[in-house]
């Protein structure tokens, strides 16, 4: 064996040491928002893990994506999510009736929100169906506890 | 006084130049061995060596020092752990840059690993320098040591997509320099201990405590 090769032989395990390894997935999930005959406007919202962290810490509907459409219809969104630590993929929406950018905001009561699981996961391609009918409600009103 | 008395007196004068003792090939007089300095020092003398059990906060370690025939190097292995949760082994080379009967200046190159665990684990191929500034001679050692480390931070992202697997590696270097003092006593030959404080500075510019150490040190014989 030549010197050279001894000598990365010998230095490998240093050399290969790893300081952290992360898994992510890359999701391209298809969203088909539903709404009310007659209402339309732009809907946000946020995707969340629907599950994250161990023991006492885990808790529901972390959000980690921005997520936005021009309105009720099929729409497409790509990200990327960890795999170690979380489960699930959740989307949270409401629609923009008044065009304020805000959610409800006083004196508005008829802006309708939903939250929907999108299925399968973990996988490269999803999809979710989430229907906007749950007039100013948060995500945390609209879980019903996994 | 002629020639001949010249030569004559040559003559009579070499066997008593040639029976002169040799001269001390140890360039320092420091009569008995002095494994303490040596310790402190960061290098010993040819044929000694030296080894320090460390033990305080946040510091425990081992370290040995050997000298080699090459060059004045000395072999030298650590292995130092702050609270058993960021531990280093190394191991590499030392050398006395300076070393007359005042001060012992010398340097010292180490490589290895490290591995901390808990909320803010690392790992990864790491090396460090230091500089050890000692009194030369005597009973009582003063020691100076500044250390730099440098640990090689390899993150690894493994991205699952529709076209298969993409696996992104990014580097990054993290230092965390220490700053020690220490005051050395030999107790008898072969055996010394010494008191220190620490200054390190682990993930710069957070703040870490200051801490102390006490060593026990043996070796230095010939």
């Amino acid at each position: 064996m030549s010197r050279p090769m001894l000598l990365m032989l010998s230095l490998s395990p240093l050399l290969g040491c790893v300081n952290s390894r992360t898994q992510w997935i890359e999701v391209t999930v298809t969203t088909t928002l539903l709404a009310e005959e007659g209402l339309s406007g732009p809907v946000y919202g946020e995707w969340n893990h629907t599950w994250s962290g161990e023991g006492e810490l885990r808790v529901p509907l972390l959000p980690f994506e921005d997520f936005t459409a021009e309105g009720p219809g099929v729409s497409t969104s790509t990200f990327r999510a960890p795999l170690d630590g979380v489960e699930g993929l959740t989307l949270y929406a409401w629609m923009d009736l008044d065009g304020d950018g805000l959610h409800c905001a006083p004196g508005v009561t008829d802006e309708p929100a939903g939250l929907a699981e999108a299925l399968p996961y973990p996988a490269t391609e999803a999809e979710v169906t989430l229907t906007l009918d749950a007039p100013c409600l948060g995500a945390e009103a609209l879980w019903d506890g996994g | 006084m002629s020639p001949l008395s010249l030569l004559l007196a040559f003559v009579l004068a070499t066997p008593a130049l040639a029976e002169r003792p040799p001269q001390n090939p140890d360039p320092r007089p420091m009569g008995p061995p002095d494994p303490h300095l040596d310790a402190l020092a960061g290098a010993s003398d040819l044929g000694d060596w030296a080894v320090s059990l460390e033990a305080g906060f946040p510091f425990f370690g081992v370290r040995g020092q050997v000298a080699t025939p090459w060059a004045g190097l000395n072999a030298v292995g650590s292995v130092n752990s702050a609270l058993f949760a960021d531990t280093w082994a190394l191991g590499g080379v030392s050398m006395r840059w300076v070393d007359t009967h005042r001060v012992v200046l010398s340097g010292e190159l180490l490589v290895g690993g490290t591995v901390r665990t808990g909320d803010l684990s690392r790992r990864g191929p790491a090396a460090q320098t230091t500089l050890r500034l000692a009194r030369g001679h005597g009973r009582v050692v003063p020691a100076l040591t500044l250390s730099s480390r440098q640990v090689l931070l390899t993150d690894v992202q493994v991205n699952q997509t529709a076209e298969g697997e993409l696996i992104e590696r990014s580097r990054a270097v993290a230092w965390s320099p220490v700053a020690s003092f220490d005051v050395g006593v030999g107790v008898c030959p072969g055996f010394a201990v010494s008191a220190g404080l620490d200054v390190p500075w682990f993930d710069p510019p957070g703040f870490s405590l200051p801490g102390a150490h006490l060593n026990l040190i043996v070796g230095g014989w010939k």
